[in-house]
């Protein structure tokens, strides 16, 4: 009889416990299913932000500039398509009425043959304004490449009437103020042979000097101390993930966090305004990272 | 339409119906006196012939006059595909074929389009349309199936459509698809044109590269039809492909090489602090690739020096070659792969370093020159001179392709609108009909008059107007008459 009134008093304790912790088993199979659901939102929401432009508008002041400049930049397209024909991109940069436009590079990708998409791009903006072009490591790989499309891009993009650099600078006239503009299409470990004396020569221009490259890293590398008043990159992608506090990162030729990822860096000379791109390559997702188009007032100082 | 189509239904249903109450009739008394009724019914039938004839004519009139209005509703026209894929039921560019693409959408409202037919849709058109194939010559074999080269077309017009004539329809819908079949089968030689007004922006060397091109494609298309019509010479531009081929082939390593001579010779150039920069960037890129391919050289020999001599031991197996004929063969083996490798990276190293050292030669020579306007000037001369050129060849090749298209391709289908006059069928059709009701109705009146009792009438001789006159003892009387006869005939 005593053995079974300790049994049942066990029993009752056991089912006093069982109440007790059904609602905190509840609650955290919520806390789970919330966690899970809010990732995927998180994660549909950042994705689908690959297909929203963001525009970045950063303000240059120049002693050489008489009368306001807006340039548009863009780098990185990798062939994306912002609506039919890149009607949405097309659009915007159109409501933005540039006078220059500038691209930075890898608008193509280096395995794919089509270059419709960027060439229909060109001749839409050239009905705009000026379009200057500098070569990226994808146009390089598409024109050249071993086994690859080997498609005359450059030949293309003469006939549409885009001025293509190829570490050589030319001068223009950009509403009424006199530009030097310069593309570097070298690689750091041959910048002295090949664009070297280029360079030398674009520094003792007097124009506004606009210095395009596709790669960042030749800022810090060959380009930190020459004399130009504006530059411009693309290719990290803006570290393809970009964190909380803004840093992006990762690109695969620079590890982790790298340097210059984008935007806006004072040299010893001249103000560099890097890219985060506007489309992407390979299977990693662009994450909290939209894709950027850039806008640069240069007005006097 | 849909009346007269009744109509129709019902005059052919009139004699099987006849016929069928007949039988019924000949049935219900069973088959005793069977040959006395009907040799009844045939005495009686003479008196009715005329009425009989007079109603088979009728008859006969009426079908016709039905097959007429049927005949007037309807067309079709005959399209038969004659090129050497048609019969394996392909397209001529052996993509597959599909004869039912005649009833699309597109093909019919371009029909109602061009043919002007009013107040119809291509939706009523393909209730009306039908296209069934016609065999016709070839035999099938067990393992092989016909696939028809003929397809016949037929409209039929209804209440929609009753409004349009049937010939224009058919004729426009057939007219229609035979010329997109033969526009989606025919050359596109658009690619053969230029649009000069791109060169504008080009440099000139850039120019002799693109003109290189295009001539190159012109070439080699007129180059491989000169083997699928070697002996064509066309009655329009007086060439045959060979002497295009011939013709191109002198524009590039004349014209063309003497401007590009011209060009480098002189180191002329458009922009040429911008084209310089453009070819020593192509050497730099070029030369990475150059030093990759002899680096892949290297390699490949290395690899071949330390191949194991042993595992390089030929081995020859027995094989077929695809005539059928017996052959050793050697296994390809590892070495044979690096020699293959070695040998195409030197190749591609070579032509490389060439393209370097056309380029180095075009920058000295851009970067020594004065560009001098009276060169700047006759080089332009040249270069008019290569467009005209171009454009003289590019259109002979067009103009005697469409030649050699209109002998073939304009061939591959034929269209017939069936516009034989019916009017023989259908009166020996109305005849056929007209005999079979006539022979109907006197086998219905052959089997109404043979209800009446046989015996009776051919005992009494009378006719049945007398018989109907007659009074009820006569009749008890022809009975009694009649029965004995049917005993006596039955003995017999």
């Amino acid at each position: 009889m005593a053995k079974g009134t300790v049994i049942s008093a066990m029993d009752e304790e056991y089912a006093v416990e069982k109440k007790r912790r059904r609602p905190r088993k509840f609650l955290l199979v919520l806390l789970i299913l919330a966690a899970v659901v809010l990732a995927f939102g998180i994660a549909i929401w950042m994705l689908s932000d690959n297909d929203t432009l963001e525009t970045t508008f950063y303000q240059v002041t120049s002693g050489k500039i008489q009368e306001a400049v807006r340039i548009v930049l863009l780098t990185d397209l990798h062939n994306h398509e912002f609506g039919r024909a890149n009607r949405d991109l097309v659009n915007e940069i159109e409501s933005l009425e540039p006078d220059l436009i500038v691209m930075a590079g890898d608008m193509v990708n280096g395995n794919d043959a089509n270059i419709t998409i960027v060439t229909d791009l060109c001749g839409k903006l050239l009905e705009m304004a000026p379009v200057y072009y500098v070569f990226g490591n994808n146009e390089g790989a598409l024109e050249y490449g071993d086994g690859g499309p080997q498609v005359a891009l450059d030949a293309e993009l003469w006939k549409k009437g885009v001025t293509v650099l190829y570490n050589n600078s030319i001068s223009a006239e950009i509403k009424g103020n006199p530009f030097e503009i310069m593309g570097v299409t070298a690689a750091e470990d041959e910048f002295e042979k090949v664009a070297g004396d280029a360079i030398s020569s674009f520094e003792k221009k007097d124009g506004f000097k606009l210095l395009l490259t596709h790669f960042p890293s030749l800022y810090y590398d060959c380009l930190a101390d020459v004399n130009f008043d504006l530059g411009v990159a693309g290719h990290f992608h803006g570290g393809q993930i970009r964190l909380p506090d803004g840093r992006g990162l990762f690109h695969v030729d620079e590890g982790f966090f790298p340097r210059y990822c984008y935007g806006e860096f004072s040299l010893t000379h001249g103000t560099l305004i890097v890219s985060r791109g506007l489309g992407g390559h390979g299977h990693l997702p662009r994450i909290n990272n939209r894709p950027e188009l850039v806008v640069i007032d240069i007005s006097r100082s | 339409m849909e009346n007269i189509r009744y109509f129709e239904y019902i005059l052919v249903a009139l004699p099987a119906v006849m016929l069928l109450c007949a039988l019924i009739l000949f049935m219900s008394r069973g088959k005793e006196n069977l040959l006395r009724r009907i040799r009844n019914g045939t005495r009686t039938l003479k008196r009715w012939i005329i009425l009989v004839l007079i109603l088979a004519v009728a008859y006969g009139g009426i079908n016709f006059k039905t097959e007429q209005m049927q005949a007037e509703m309807r067309a079709a026209a005959i399209i038969g595909f004659n090129y050497p894929e048609a019969s394996s039921g392909l397209n001529p560019n052996r993509t597959r074929f599909n004869i039912s693409e005649i009833l699309s959408d597109e093909i019919l409202e371009k029909a109602i389009t061009e043919g002007n037919l009013d107040h119809v849709s291509a939706d009523d058109l393909k209730r009306c349309l039908q296209v069934t194939p016609l065999k016709a010559g070839e035999s099938i074999s067990t393992n092989q199936v016909y696939i028809s080269t003929e397809y016949q077309l037929t409209y039929e017009a209804d209440q929609n459509t009753k409004h349009l004539d049937p010939d224009d329809v058919v004729t426009s819908v057939a007219e229609v698809y035979c010329r997109e079949f033969v526009d989606a089968n025919s050359r596109k030689t658009n690619a053969f044109a230029m649009d000069f007004s791109e060169l504008e922006n080009m440099d000139y060397l850039d120019i002799v590269e693109l003109f290189d091109e295009k001539a190159e494609d012109i070439s080699d298309y007129a180059y491989a039809m000169s083997f699928e019509a070697a002996t064509f010479q066309s009655e329009t531009t007086g060439e045959t492909f060979s002497s295009i081929t011939e013709k191109v082939q002198t524009f590039r390593d004349v014209q063309l090489e003497r401007f590009q001579a011209f060009i480098l010779s002189n180191g002329l150039a458009k922009n040429a602090s911008q084209y310089v920069a453009k070819l020593k960037y192509d050497n730099t890129i070029t030369h990475k690739l150059y030093l990759k391919n002899v680096a892949t050289h290297n390699i490949n020999l290395d690899a071949i020096d330390r191949y194991d001599r042993d595992m390089a031991t030929i081995v020859l197996i027995p094989s077929v070659d695809v005539d059928g004929y017996f052959y050793m063969s050697r296994t390809k083996i590892g070495v044979d792969y690096f020699a293959e490798n070695a040998e195409e990276s030197m190749q591609s190293a070579s032509k490389r370093q060439r393209s370097m050292q056309f380029n180095d030669y075009a920058i000295t020579q851009m970067q020594t020159a004065d560009q001098v306007s009276a060169q700047i000037a006759q080089a332009e001369d040249m270069l008019e001179a290569l467009k005209n050129e171009y454009q003289v060849f590019s259109q002979l090749l067009v103009d005697t392709l469409a030649d050699y298209d209109k002998k073939t391709v304009n061939n591959y289908v034929s269209m017939m609108v069936d516009d034989s006059d019916p009017l023989k069928t259908e009166i020996v059709k109305s005849a056929i009909f007209a005999i079979i009701f006539a022979v109907a109705l006197c086998v219905l009146i052959i089997a109404l008059n043979g209800r009446n009792d046989p015996v009776s009438s051919s005992v009494s001789g009378g006719s049945q107007k007398e018989k109907r006159n007659a009074g009820p003892g006569d009749v008890q009387r022809e009975t009694g008459n009649g029965d004995g006869e049917t005993a006596e005939e039955d003995k017999r």
